[in-house]
């Protein structure tokens, strides 16, 4: 395995480690909206939130910078293509991170339009970072440039749109919902964890809406389930090393539901952190040894190969990387054990031992 | 008036036939600006709260903690917005200036993925524990969070700088004879460049000052009102600590920085100085009328200190000062047929713009230190309303640097590697852009808004009490209220 190659993986495990991160924030944002009553439920559904959610975030910068150092030009070439979605992506990022910090600030009039931005936010943000991913394997009009060594984008927005990329963003964004309904099911206490644990993590033939396990079962499952196919007929990889990531993904999102209803919710939580990873390897298997398919022809692809940057360069974000990422994992792992253990009544799976 | 120069000649580069090229600069330029109002007070701010937290920390002295949680909060107001307006200057460069990013990526991006693991993570990682960790932490850990705060945002800066300095002095790279893309041969040369070194000093001495002037405006505002004066008299004393020896030293550096800079960047120096002809000994012209164009390079008013500027681009007296025909002329034997020559108005002015206010906010805070050496500062009310108007001085000095900086580079936009037409992104268009800068101007607008009066609510609140049972515990801390 070439450097630039390894790096591709790790760009893909930066991203799992984003999405998993961030992926319970915005669940716990859309659970604001389907399972609160009132603003002071949403209160303190931010709060379950409110020590990590800057932390998690960073992780985007992290993997932007490392994307941007390692394969310039699937940097520059993804998101310019990509460049009206990311723009309402950002809008949305930024009307969120903003509403954490002025919801109880601002005069108690404004709560409720707070409440509603981060909700938009929280759905938007996944709908968005599910297309924009896996459309990298529907492929776009992508192709060498007019200058040697530059990619060029040959489409519009609406070249974003696939079958298969709608369903990465419906499928991200359901597996959120359900990842960031356990979460709150750990974390919370009294009526409101009652609501989301019996009507929303649990299948309930009562309530069948706003359950949020089917959803994620069916889109998570069938976006599993379908990407070692396109794999094969776009990006002619054989189904088989692409459905060993798809089937590991397909059985923790199917022991992430059984758990939820035998109420083991932690189990539960580590098992869709489980599917996160398994969608983004898939994904990520699916493309290798390509970053963007072209559909222009498969040969106009942007690959390791075209788009990787200089060896010493790859050499020097590796030390970096090998340093620096063990120390992060340990200082937010710390802050994660410190803050969470004792600022909720819940029990997380990584709760220090003298929570209550 | 620098101001309104700066601002018509700004107007003046505004076409009306917008193209993509100057929608895209415009959209950089306005973002990033409105992303400087932020960082600075967030470098300023964090040291000046880790230094009260451990003047409490060490004398037990409750009016340091009052403090600390005071400014705490405006500080997190301010990071926050900070932060989130950081995500969008990082996906820019993609977003529209794919071909830059192409074929600078290997050296840039690396120093902004350096920034993201080693500083940003940092602080961000530390300032939720600072918030959510009074009375859960140690008071050591605790204490110790907030200096990690700091380290990270300076390290931050440092990073961002040696990204910014490479592209005003490309350094440590070679051109792939294939490809025609830079790539790093020496990252030491990179994280040594000479411009950086000098970048970060003033940059941070300039976000020093932000902070200074801000604690001496809020203190000055609460003395006039009468207000909690026994707890702000220290943070007056403080502010003035900080404001007299730095404002000239941001002054010193910026004019060595300025010296540094005539070796790689001679048409920089040059423009900022409107001088058109190489001169020895070379005078600082202090004001001028005309004398920007290359068809009136004569100004029909100049009022000039001989020798000045040789002593201020050389260190001597009668150095030598290219002009921008001989540069312009070496520029076109070096690089081929083109105009080097950037938007001269805009760069005489704001170099102006920035020193001059600069000179002001040293006045002013002089001013306040005799003032307050003889102990007469608490009754002059007419210093106390200048330094809460003051407050806005160094924030506009900075962002006026920045203009500077970047116009004056033009039309360069990684010097002397890769031009600002030919990094821009191709399948972008002018439409395209004017949605995302509509967008984004009517948002930073509202957020802008909507930041400063809430920095104002907090700013003249009395500062939170402390309760002697609590003492460090939850009730008073500065974090978010949900």
């Amino acid at each position: 395995m070439s450097l630039a190659e390894l790096w591709f993986f790790v760009i893909a495990g930066l991203w799992a480690t984003y999405l998993v991160l961030e992926g319970f924030d915005f669940g716990v944002g859309m659970m604001m909206g389907v399972a609160a009553r009132n603003e002071d439920e949403r209160s303190e559904m931010i709060e379950t939130i409110a020590p990590v959610w800057d932390a998690n975030e960073v992780w985007l910068l992290v993997v932007g910078g490392l994307t941007f150092a390692s394969f310039p030009a699937w940097y520059g070439t993804w998101l310019e293509g990509a460049y009206l979605g990311l723009v309402v992506l950002i809008i949305a990022l930024l009307l969120r991170v903003i509403s954490f910090e002025w919801r109880g600030r601002v005069d108690p009039r404004w709560r409720g339009l707070w409440s509603t931005i981060n909700i938009g936010a929280s759905v938007a943000a996944p709908l968005i970072w599910g297309l924009v991913l896996s459309v990298l394997l529907a492929g776009l009009p992508v192709a060498g440039g007019g200058r040697v060594g530059e990619m060029r984008y040959f489409g519009n927005i609406l070249d974003f749109i696939t079958p298969y990329s709608v369903l990465g963003a419906l499928s991200l964004t359901a597996l959120f919902a359900f990842h960031g309904a356990l979460f709150l099911s750990l974390r919370l206490e009294g009526p409101l964890a009652e609501r989301i644990r019996e009507r929303i993590v649990k299948l309930d033939a009562r309530h069948l809406l706003p359950n949020l396990t089917l959803p994620a079962l069916l889109l998570a499952g069938g976006f599993l389930i379908a990407t070692p196919f396109v794999a094969h007929s776009v990006n002619a990889r054989s189904i088989v090393p692409v459905a060993i990531p798809a089937a590991l993904g397909l059985i923790a999102l199917i022991a992430a539901v059984i758990n939820a209803q035998r109420g083991e919710f932690a189990r539960a939580f580590i098992c869709t952190i489980l599917t996160i990873v398994g969608w983004v390897a898939t994904l990520f298997i699916g493309l290798f040894p390509r970053i963007i398919v072209s559909t222009l022809s498969l040969g106009d692809s942007v690959t390791i190969q075209n788009a990787q940057s200089s060896h010493y360069t790859l050499v020097v974000m590796t030390v970096a990387a090998v340093v620096m990422v063990p120390v992060i994992i340990l200082y937010q792992w710390w802050g994660f054990r410190t803050l969470m253990a004792r600022l909720g009544r819940g029990k997380m799976p990584w709760s220090a031992p003298d929570s209550n | 008036m620098p101001l309104c120069a700066i601002l018509s000649a700004a107007m003046d580069s505004l076409p009306l036939a917008a193209d993509a090229l100057t929608l895209a600069r415009w959209q950089f330029a306005t973002t990033t600006l409105y992303h400087f109002i932020f960082v600075p007070l967030t470098l300023g701010l964090a040291p000046v709260i880790a230094y009260m937290q451990t003047k409490w920390y060490r004398t037990r002295d409750e009016s340091w903690l009052r403090l600390t949680k005071f400014f705490g909060t405006l500080l997190l107001i301010n990071f926050a917005i900070g932060a989130a307006t950081g995500l969008l200057q990082e996906f820019q460069f993609g977003m529209n200036w794919s071909s830059y990013s192409q074929f600078v990526g290997d050296v840039f991006g690396s120093t902004l993925a350096l920034e993201g693991l080693i500083a940003f993570m940092l602080e961000s990682t530390f300032i939720g524990i600072w918030v959510f960790g009074w009375g859960r932490l140690s008071e050591r850990m605790h204490l110790a969070s907030i200096w990690l705060v700091v380290a990270g945002t300076w390290l931050s800066t440092t990073f961002i700088l040696m990204a910014n300095s490479w592209m005003q002095n490309p350094v440590g790279y070679s051109i792939d004879a294939a490809t025609g893309q830079a790539r790093m041969v020496d990252l030491w040369a990179v994280l040594t460049n000479p411009i950086a070194i000098w970048a970060v000093a003033h940059t941070l001495l300039a976000s020093l000052m932000v902070a200074s002037f801000l604690l001496l405006g809020i203190a000055c505002w609460h003395i006039l009102k009468g207000r909690n004066v026994d707890l702000f008299r220290p943070v007056v004393k403080l502010s003035l600590y900080m404001a007299i020896p730095i404002s000239t030293l941001t002054l010193l550096v910026g004019s060595e920085f300025g010296v540094a800079l005539t070796g790689p960047q001679p048409m920089k120096i040059a423009s900022a100085e409107a001088l058109w002809n190489s001169e020895q000994p070379a005078s600082f012209s202090l004001f001028q009328i005309g004398g920007f164009s290359v068809d009136d390079q004569e100004p029909s008013f100049s009022l000039d200190i001989p020798y000045l500027l040789s002593f201020l681009a050389t260190n001597t007296f009668t150095g030598k000062v290219e002009g921008m025909n001989q540069v312009q002329a070496s520029a076109q034997a070096k690089y081929g047929p083109g105009n080097y020559i950037p938007d001269v108005k805009l760069a005489y002015w704001s170099m102006r713009g920035m020193a001059y206010i600069g000179s002001l906010s040293a006045t002013i805070a002089l001013l306040g230190g005799f003032l307050y050496w003889r102990g007469t500062l608490e009754k002059s009310r007419w210093f106390l309303k200048t330094a809460v108007a003051g407050i806005s001085l160094p924030f506009i000095t900075a962002l006026i640097g920045w203009v500077f900086t970047e116009t004056a580079r033009q039309p360069w936009v990684a010097y002397g590697v890769l031009k600002t037409a030919d990094g821009l992104s191709q399948s972008v268009g002018p439409g395209e852009i004017i949605a995302s800068l509509t967008a984004f101007m009517l948002l930073y607008i509202a957020i802008g808004i909507t930041a400063f009066v809430l920095l104002r609510r907090y700013a003249i609140l009395d500062p939170p009490q402390i309760l002697p049972a609590e003492d460090a515990k939850s009730e008073s801390e500065p974090a978010p209220v949900y």
